[in-house]
C-alpha cells in the first residue's frame, strides 16, 4: 500500500476551502488514490479520525484509507484494468478499483457524509451504484438513468449520507455485465454509531464478496458472455489454494458478511458450529428471524451476515455448499469414466500417445495426489495440501482456524491444528465380521445389471 | 520431435488438468498424424519434382509417368497393405 500518497493527500486537505456540499473545491483538491499492490489480507484499518469502530477485515483484500475534510470522509476510487493473482500460480486480468479487484471495503459510520471520487482509467465509460443504501436518486450510480456514465479518463463524485448500519456493496451501473464479468466490485460497510440492539459487538467481523470468472486455460482473460458455465469460483476474486484462513481466538464472536455477486446461489457452509443470520444487506434482523443454521444459501445480489460463537478448536472447513464451486478449472463436459476398463487399452494409447494416464476409471482423487505438466496460467481442478494429504478442493474454500492460544487482534495462520490423543478417526487394524446383508439388498451382479424391459408386443398396433 | 506437435502437448495438458477426455487426446493424436504425414507427402513431391527439375537442366530425357500423384500412390500402397 503506498501510504506515503494518501498522508501527502491529508496534509493538502488542511489548506483547501470548505466545502458543503459537491462543488469545484472539492474537485480541485480530490485526495490521491491508494493503489494495493498485492492480494494478501491487510490487517484491519483502525479509524484515526471520525467516530470510533471496530474495523472489518476483507479476505485477501483491505479497506480503503480516507481523509477527514471538514466532518466529510473522503475516499478515491479508481476504476482501471488490474491482475489479481487468482492463487498462486494464476493470474487474470480483470477490471477493478485501486490495483486489485475487489476494490477496496469502504467503511464508515452511521450518520457519516461520505464523498467518494471515481475516476475512470477504464477503457470504457462508467459508474459505481451503492447497492443497498439509502441516498438521493441522482447518487445511485445507475448509468444514464440517474446520471450520465463516467466518461473515460473522467472524475465524478459521490455524495451522501450513510443512513443505514449494515453491510453493502458497490458496482457498476454501466455496461455491468461486462463490468462485473471483469471483477469490478467491492464491499461497503456502515458500522452504527451507538449501540444499537440487534447489531451485537464482534471480535473479528470478517468480509467477502462471492464472484465467479470463466477463464479459458491458458488464457487470463475472463469470458464476458458466459452467464452460466464458469470455470472459477471465488471469494474475493481468490480460489481455494488462494483464500486466506479465517484465524479466530477460542469463544470469539465472529461475524462473515458474504454477498453474492455471480450468477447463481451459494449454499455457504461452515464445519463444527452453528451460527445466525442477524442481518442482510436490508439490515439487521429481528431477533424473531433469527434461527440456528450450518449453511445459508446467499441468493445473487443478496447480503448475509453470518455469526456465531467461536467455541470449538480445530481446523474447521467454510465452503460454498456446491461440490462444483469447490473446484477449479475442470472440463464439465469430460465424459464419467468410472467402471470404464482400460485393460489392455492403455499400452495401446501410449503407442500413440507416450504421456497417457488413465484418469477417472477409479473416481478423479488421481487428480488430487498427481502432479503434471497443465495448461499455462491454470489451476488444478483439485488441489491444496493438508497435514494428511491432499486436500482435493479449489474453488469456494478455506478454513477457519479455532485456537486457544490466538492473542487478541492477531488475525496470523497458526499453521495446522494438533489434534488430542484420541480426539481424531483412525484406521481399525481388528478383524472384520463377515459382512451381513438383508435380503433384497444384495450386491450388485458382476455383469450388466438385467433390465426388465417388457417389449412392445408386436401385434399391439396402432 | 516431429510427431509431437504443439497442439498435441497442449491438449495433453488440457487432459492432465482433466479439461478434456481421451477421445479428445485420440482426435488429437490423429489429427496430428495426418498432419504429418500430409506434410512428409509435401517434401516427396518437392524432391521428385526438384529431381525431375535437375536432369531436364542436365538435359536428360525425363519420364513424368513416374510421378504419380501422392494420392493414387497412398491408395495403391494402402490397398497392399491390408
Amino acid at each position: 500500500m503506498q501510504r506515503r500518497h494518501f498522508f501527502t493527500g491529508a496534509a493538502l486537505s488542511t489548506a483547501a476551502v470548505a466545502v458543503a456540499s459537491v462543488s469545484r473545491g472539492a474537485l480541485a483538491a480530490l485526495p490521491e488514490p491508494v493503489i494495493m499492490r498485492g492480494a494478501a489480507t491487510a490487517p484491519p484499518l483502525a479509524p484515526t479520525t471520525g467516530r470510533p469502530y471496530r474495523p472489518v477485515v476483507t479476505l485477501n483484500g483491505w479497506t480503503a484509507p480516507w481523509r477527514m475534510k471538514d466532518g466529510v470522509k473522503e475516499f478515491h476510487l479508481v476504476a482501471e484494468p488490474v491482475v489479481r493473482e487468482i492463487a498462486p500460480g494464476m493470474r487474470a486480468t480483470l477490471w477493478g478499483y485501486n490495483g486489485q479487484s475487489p476494490g477496496p471495503t469502504i467503511e464508515v459510520v452511521e450518520g457519516d457524509r461520505v464523498r467518494v471520487f471515481v475516476t475512470n482509467k477504464l477503457p470504457e465509460h462508467t459508474t459505481i451504484h451503492w447497492h443497498g443504501q439509502r441516498l438521493p436518486n441522482g447518487m445511485d450510480g445507475v448509468g444514464g438513468m440517474t446520471q450520465p456514465q463516467i466518461p473515460v479518463g473522467k472524475t465524478f463524485v459521490y455524495e451522501f449520507v450513510a443512513r443505514r448500519p449494515g453491510t453493502f456493496m458497490y458496482h457498476p451501473h454501466a455496461d455491468e455485465m461486462t463490468q462485473m464479468a471483469m471483477g469490478m466490485m467491492g464491499l461497503w460497510v456502515t458500522h452504527p454509531k451507538a449501540p444499537h440492539p440487534l447489531i451485537a459487538e464482534v471480535d473479528r467481523d470478517f468480509c467477502f464478496l462471492l464472484n465467479a470468472y470463466d477463464i479459458e486455460p491458458g488464457a487470463s482473460t475472463p469470458k464476458v458472455n458466459t452467464m452460466l458455465d464458469f470455470n472459477l469460483w471465488t471469494w474475493n476474486s481468490r480460489a481455494f489454494p488462494g483464500i486466506d484462513s479465517l484465524n479466530v481466538r477460542l469463544g470469539d464472536r465472529v461475524r462473515l458478511r458474504v454477498g453474492n455477486l455471480t450468477m447463481t446461489n451459494h449454499p455457504i457452509h461452515l464445519h463444527g458450529h452453528e451460527f445466525e443470520i442477524t442481518g442482510s444487506d436490508g439490515g439487521p434482523w429481528p431477533m424473531a428471524a433469527r434461527c440456528p443454521e450450518v449453511t445459508v444459501d446467499v441468493a445473487v445480489g443478496q447480503m448475509r451476515q453470518l455469526e456465531f460463537v467461536a467455541d470449538e478448536v480445530g481446523d474447521w472447513a467454510l465452503h460454498c455448499h456446491k461440490s462444483h464451486h469447490t473446484m477449479n478449472a475442470m472440463g464439465h463436459t469430460v465424459p464419467t469414466m468410472i467402471g470404464v476398463d482400460h485393460q489392455g487399452l492403455v499400452r495401446k494409447i501410449q503407442k500413440l500417445i507416450p504421456d497417457y494416464m488413465v484418469m477417472g476409471e477409479r473416481g478423479m482423487a488421481d487428480m488430487g495426489e498427481m502432479e503434471m505438466p497443465l495448461p499455462d496460467n491454470t489451476l488444478p481442478m483439485m488441489t491444496g495440501t493438508g497435514p494428511f494429504g491432499a486436500q482435493e478442493m479449489g474453488g469456494m474454500f478455506t478454513t477457519l482456524k479455532v485456537r486457544r492460544d490466538q492473542a487478541p487482534g492477531d488475525y496470523r495462520d497458526p499453521g495446522w491444528f494438533t489434534h488430542p490423543a484420541g480426539t481424531q478417526a483412525f484406521e481399525w487394524t481388528g478383524a472384520l465380521p463377515a459382512e451381513s446383508r438383508q435380503s433384497g439388498q444384495a450386491p450388485a451382479p458382476a455383469g450388466p445389471p438385467a433390465l426388465n424391459v417388457k417389449k412392445p408386443d408386436s401385434g399391439h398396433k396402432h | 520431435m516431429l510427431w509431437q506437435t504443439a497442439l498435441q502437448e497442449d491438449t495433453q495438458a488440457r487432459y492432465n488438468g482433466m479439461l478434456v477426455s481421451t477421445w479428445d487426446l485420440l482426435n488429437s493424436a490423429s489429427a496430428r498424424i495426418r498432419s504429418v504425414n500430409a506434410a512428409l507427402q509435401a517434401q516427396r513431391q518437392f524432391w521428385l519434382a526438384h529431381s525431375d527439375l535437375l536432369a531436364i537442366l542436365a538435359g536428360l530425357d525425363v519420364d513424368f509417368s513416374a510421378d504419380l500423384p501422392s494420392t493414387a500412390q497412398d491408395a495403391a500402397s494402402a490397398k497392399a497393405g491390408h
